[in-house]
C-alpha cells in the first residue's frame, strides 16, 4: 500500500507538467506561498491565513493532475481511474504533508522566540489545518459537482472560522497542547485525504463537471 | 454471415436534459470496419464516448471482444489497452508539444511504440520533407494535422479495435483517401481480429472501406447491418411524375421534381410498384444512409 502510494506520488509529480496551463498554475501556487510567507513574517505566526495560503499548494497539485482528465486521450487510457482518484489525492496530500512539516517547524521556532504569543501561534495553526481538511473534502467533490462543493465549502469555512474565533478569542476552552495540534494536523491530512479518495471513488462514474472545467474546455474546442 | 462481435450492447441508456440515448441492442462485428452515421445531435459521440469508457454514468450492458464487461474495462488494463480511441475534440491539450504527446503516450499506454509513432508522423507528412519538430505545440498545428497526430498516436499502439469519432471531418480529400487505406490495412493486418468503428457525416468518402453500418437518429439505432445486406434490403427507384403519388405510398422515402421521382424502396415492397414505369438501381451506402436518416429525421 505504501509502495503504491509512493508510486502514485512519483507519477503525480511527473504528470503535473502536463496539466492544464502548468506555468500559470505553478505561478499562482508560488504566488500564494510567497503571500503566505509574507503574512507569516508580518504576523509573527499568529494568523492562520499565512499557513492556509502555503498549504493551498496541495490543492494546486491536485488540480493540475485532475485537469488532465478532461482530455479524452487521458480518459481512454487504462490509468483513467487512478488519474481521477488515487494519483491526484495522494500527490496533493503529500505536497500538503511536506508543506505542513515546514510550517510546523517554523511555528515551533516562532513559539520559542515569542513565548508570549505561543498560544496564538498554535491556535492559528489548528485553525489552518481544519481549513486544509475542508479543502481536501472539496477536492473529492468539486470536479463532479462544482456548485454543490463550492457552496458546502463556503459554509464549512465560515463555520470553522466562527467556531474557532469564538473558542480561541473568548478563551472558553483550555488551550490545546502544541504536540496535540501538530499531531492533529498530520491526522487531518491523512484522514481527510482518505475521505477525499473515497469520495473520488464513489463519484468516479459521474460525468466531470463542465462548469469546473469550463475554462479548459473553452481552450480545447 | 457468421461472425463474432468486438462489442455487444444491450439495453444501453444515457439521459441528458432534453436527450435520451436508448439503444436496446447493438453489435459491432469483429474483423470489419463499421461506420456510425447520423444527424448532428443524434447521439454518435455520446455512444462512442460510452463505448470507449469516457462516459461512465449510463445504464446497460456492454461486452467487449466476447469476454470482457464494462466493469472489466474499468478494473483492468486489458480492454483499454486493446482499444485505440481518437476523439474529435478535447483530445490533446493545446499546450502539449509533440514531444509531450509522445512522452505521455508512453506513460499512459503500455504498447505505445515511439519509433512507430515517428514513422507514422512521417508517413502522414505532418512535417512534409522536414524532421519532426517535437517542440511544436498541438495548438500550432492545422486541424488536419491535429487529426493526423491523433491517428499517429493511436496507430503506434498494439490495439485490436479503433474507435474514431469523425476522423475524416478535418481532413482534405487526399488524406481522407489515405485514412480509408489506413483503416483497410489495419483490418487486413489483424487477420480477423482487428475492428474499426468510426463515425462520419460523409459516408460517401468512407464507402469503399465500410463493411457494416449503424444509423442512429434521435438517440436510437434505426438501422444496422452489413453494407451488402443493406444494398439488397433497399432498392433505388426512379419513375415518371405521373406515378409519383401512387409510388409515394409505397416508397420508403421519395424526392420529386420536374423530371419525375426518385426514391428508396424496401425490396420486399417492390412488387407493389408493378405496372409503373420505373428504373431499379442498387443504391450506394450514402443513398441508403440519407434515406434512412430522412425517414426518421425531424428536419422540415
Amino acid at each position: 500500500m505504501i509502495k503504491k502510494a509512493v508510486n502514485d506520488f512519483v507519477l503525480g509529480m511527473k504528470l503535473i507538467k502536463y496539466g492544464f496551463r502548468p506555468k500559470m498554475n505553478l505561478g499562482l501556487c508560488l504566488f500564494f506561498i510567497i503571500i503566505g510567507v509574507a503574512v507569516e513574517i508580518g504576523s509573527k505566526g499568529t494568523e492562520f491565513l499565512g499557513i492556509f495560503y502555503m498549504l493551498l499548494s496541495g490543492l494546486y497539485a491536485f488540480q493540475m493532475i485532475i485537469s488532465m482528465d478532461i482530455s479524452s486521450f487521458v480518459q481512454t487510457s487504462k490509468m483513467k481511474r487512478a488519474l481521477q482518484t488515487s494519483v491526484p489525492v495522494i500527490t496533493g496530500a503529500m505536497v500538503s504533508f511536506i508543506v505542513y512539516t515546514f510550517v510546523v517547524i517554523e511555528r515551533l521556532i516562532l513559539a520559542s522566540i515569542y513565548p508570549e504569543s505561543a498560544t496564538a501561534i498554535i491556535n492559528s495553526l489548528f485553525m489552518a489545518i481544519l481549513l486544509v481538511g475542508i479543502t481536501l473534502l472539496y477536492e473529492g467533490i468539486c470536479y463532479k459537482y462544482f456548485g454543490l462543493a463550492t457552496g458546502l465549502m463556503v459554509i464549512a469555512v465560515f463555520g470553522v472560522l466562527g467556531v474557532c474565533n469564538f473558542l480561541f478569542d473568548e478563551n472558553t476552552v483550555v488551550p490545546i497542547p502544541t504536540g496535540a495540534v501538530v499531531g492533529i494536523g498530520y491526522a487531518v491530512i491523512f484522514v481527510f485525504a482518505i475521505i477525499a479518495y473515497a469520495l473520488c471513488r464513489i463519484l468516479y462514474k459521474k460525468d466531470l463537471s463542465k462548469f469546473a472545467f469550463k475554462g479548459i474546455l473553452g481552450k480545447m474546442e | 454471415m457468421e461472425f463474432s462481435n468486438a462489442i455487444e450492447v444491450k439495453n444501453l441508456t444515457k439521459k441528458y436534459s432534453g436527450f435520451l440515448l436508448d439503444v436496446p441492442e447493438l453489435v459491432i462485428p469483429e474483423g470489419f470496419s463499421t461506420a456510425l452515421v447520423g444527424e448532428n445531435g443524434a447521439g454518435k459521440t455520446t455512444l462512442m464516448n460510452i463505448l470507449s469508457g469516457i462516459r461512465l454514468d449510463y445504464k446497460g450492458d456492454i461486452k467487449y471482444f466476447g469476454t470482457y464487461t464494462d466493469k472489466d474495462r474499468e478494473n483492468g488494463p486489458e480492454v483499454k489497452e486493446k482499444i485505440g480511441y481518437v476523439g474529435s475534440n478535447a483530445y490533446y491539450f493545446p499546450q502539449w508539444t509533440i514531444g509531450n504527446i509522445k512522452e505521455l503516450s508512453k506513460l499512459l499506454f503500455g504498447s505505445f511504440d515511439a519509433e512507430k509513432f515517428d514513422a507514422i508522423c512521417e508517413e502522414l507528412a505532418i512535417f512534409p520533407g522536414q524532421p519532426i519538430d517535437y517542440s511544436k505545440k498541438n495548438s500550432a498545428l492545422s486541424e488536419g494535422n491535429k487529426m493526423k497526430l491523433r491517428l499517429a498516436g493511436v496507430l503506434a499502439r498494439d490495439t485490436e479495435m479503433l474507435i474514431l469519432d469523425e476522423p475524416a471531418s478535418p481532413l482534405d480529400p487526399l488524406m481522407r483517401d489515405k485514412l480509408c487505406q489506413i483503416i483497410r490495412n489495419y483490418i487486413d493486418e489483424g487477420d480477423g481480429k482487428h475492428t474499426a468503428f468510426y463515425s462520419t457525416h460523409d459516408i460517401a468518402d468512407m464507402e469503399n472501406v465500410t463493411d457494416y453500418v449503424i444509423i442512429i437518429e434521435h438517440g436510437t439505432v434505426v438501422e444496422q447491418g452489413f453494407a451488402e445486406d443493406l444494398k439488397e434490403k433497399y432498392v433505388l427507384v426512379k419513375g415518371e411524375s405521373s406515378d409519383a403519388d401512387k409510388a409515394k405510398e409505397i416508397l420508403y422515402t421519395m424526392n420529386t421534381g420536374s423530371y419525375g421521382f426518385e426514391g428508396m424502396c424496401l425490396a420486399e415492397n417492390l412488387d407493389k410498384l408493378a405496372g409503373m414505369d420505373i428504373i431499379k438501381e442498387t443504391p450506394t451506402l450514402s443513398q441508403i444512409c440519407i434515406a434512412v436518416m430522412k425517414a426518421h429525421s425531424k428536419l422540415g
